[in-house]
């Protein structure tokens, strides 16, 4: 005989949704909680007090995936509901100052109908930080096995190259001392290239290992030549002009040819941080809805500080202030995975450091300006002394 | 020249053939008198049968590495000078550059040889050789 259904009561529904794993809401269409059981208290961190939709993100710190972007007010899964719509699985990031370290949810989330008529929304939300970090950590795992593999391989080029470098090097020397007293003089111009061209490749063999394995070369330092900035940026513009194009960006350079201007260092690792800058600039630019687009790369004295600073400007969106606390540490990315290995500002950083400069994020620039500030040659020759 | 009037006499071990030949031919063109090796057994043959001033010897190499000719130099020549030359490290170590850095560290310390890195300029290589035996600027 079927059992006949028993209206429930209220102390019973309470028992069985205190009792759900799940954290449980129900909202009317006003946005008002009807409803919430102990789970879901207990994973929002916070209390659910009365509070209209366009309060929820910022007062339960509702963020999306990437943990930063605040989760838009129409995409609230209990405001998705009361508009009638479902969804199933949907992960969110919650951080507040219950839950300052932040945990991942799963919501799954259905209107309500009461005799055909929209009358609220449920969601069901389930704790999914376990699965997340399992992700996280085979992602991070994914990275190191990569970068060790660059790094072997950076190690095997390095080998294999620095050997017929030196040959080419002994070959053009041993030419040089032949033609000694041979009149022309642009055969030892041309030797002279080949030479230039040898210590060239092996500053970009010696830059691909140290970007990759991150350490600093001393003696690289020591022998530092006196550098113009703006042939460095010269160079980074040839490469970068392509995606002036590409992205319909306008690409502004104001680098002065003076010697003010010039500093002491390694030409391919200040040349690296200046590409790596441009290129986190022109990816920021190509996301952003704003236009213009624009990149600028400035070269400016700062007398005062016997500085000259190498800034890199975007009309991008502005950097949310939770990635800038954190975009300067290593493996730290917002890029999906295999966009961005999340050591490019780190590596910068590191390799500013190594010149005897610094990378900084300019808080007060208006738009996103990042600043590579270098001694001048001249302070740098003055420190040296004074050492 | 020296008392005995004979030129330094300078073993180039490397497994490069080209390098090998460039380093002898620049070698003797600064006055050394050169022979060369491809690898450290053969280096070792060579100074079982002519007495050598200085060892030129690349680090990574088949067969005997640097490290292992320069074990053995100390053992069997132990006033034998040596300029250690080397391109990185071929293995490709997973910390490569650490233990690369290590590796060198080590045969700089152990045997107070001077290591160059490829590649080097001319005058780098016959700097270090004048430093590794002080009486060859004078020999020449």
């Amino acid at each position: 005989m079927p059992l006949e259904p028993q209206p429930t009561p209220p102390e019973t529904l309470r028992l069985v949704i205190d009792t759900l794993s799940e954290g449980v809401i129900v909202a009317n269409c006003a946005g008002e909680f009807l409803l919430w059981n102990t789970a879901a208290a207990a994973l929002v961190g916070i209390g659910l007090t009365a509070s209209t939709p366009s309060e929820w993100q910022a007062r339960h710190g509702v963020f999306l995936v990437d943990r930063v972007t605040p989760c838009p007010d129409d995409q609230i899964p209990l405001s998705r509901t009361i508009r009638g719509e479902s969804f199933d699985d949907v992960e969110l990031f919650i951080r507040n100052a219950a839950r300052p370290e932040g945990i991942f949810i799963l919501v799954t989330g259905r209107p309500m109908y009461s005799e055909g008529k929209l009358v609220g929304g449920l969601v069901l939300v389930r704790d999914n930080s376990n699965a997340r970090s399992l992700a996280e950590a085979r992602t991070l795992a994914d990275r190191e096995h990569r970068m060790a593999s660059l790094g072997r391989m950076a190690a095997g080029i390095a080998h294999e190259i620095n050997s017929p470098l030196l040959e080419i090097n002994l070959v053009a020397a041993r030419i040089e001392r032949r033609l000694a007293d041979h009149p022309d003089p642009r055969l030892r111009e041309a030797l002279g290239q080949i030479k230039a061209s040898v210590e060239r490749a092996a500053c970009i063999v010696g830059s691909v290992k140290r970007l990759v394995h991150g350490d600093s070369n001393p003696a690289a330092a020591a022998n530092s030549m006196r550098l113009c900035l703006a042939d460095i940026v010269a160079d980074v513009s040839t490469v970068s002009r392509a995606r002036c194009d590409l992205d319909e960006t306008d690409f502004r350079v104001e680098a002065p040819t003076v010697a003010a201007l010039e500093v002491r260092g390694s030409r391919s690792e200040i040349g690296q941080i200046l590409a790596n800058l441009v290129s986190n600039a022109f990816d920021a630019v190509s996301k952003s809805c704003r236009r213009p687009r624009w990149v600028e790369v400035r070269v400016e004295e700062q007398t005062d500080r016997g500085e000259v600073w190498l800034s890199v400007t975007d009309s991008g969106e502005a950097i949310p202030p939770a990635v800038r606390q954190r975009m300067f540490e290593p493996l730290y990315s917002t890029k999906p995975v295999g966009e961005g290995t999340g050591l490019g500002l780190a590596v910068s950083a590191q390799l500013a450091k190594n010149q005897g400069g610094r990378l900084v994020f300019d808080e007060d620039a208006p738009n996103t300006k990042f600043i590579l500030a270098l001694p001048t040659a001249d302070a740098t020759v003055n420190q040296r002394e004074e050492a | 020249m020296n008392e005995s009037n004979h030129k330094f006499r300078v073993l180039v071990v490397d497994d490069d053939a080209g390098v090998r030949r460039e380093l002898v031919y620049l070698l003797e063109d600064s006055g050394f008198d050169v022979a060369s090796a491809c690898h450290g057994l053969q280096a070792l043959q060579h100074l079982g049968t002519i007495p050598f001033d200085v060892v030129v010897t690349d680090v990574y190499m088949p067969r005997m590495d640097g490290l292992d000719l320069i074990i053995a130099l100390r053992r069997k020549y132990p006033d034998m000078r040596v300029v250690a030359i080397s391109g990185g490290d071929r293995r490709g170590a997973s910390d490569g550059e650490l233990q690369q850095d290590s590796y060198l560290r080590a045969i700089q310390r152990f045997s107070g040889a001077k290591v160059l890195y490829k590649p080097f300029a001319p005058n780098d290589l016959l700097a270090a050789i004048c430093n590794a035996t002080p009486t060859v600027a004078e020999a020449q």
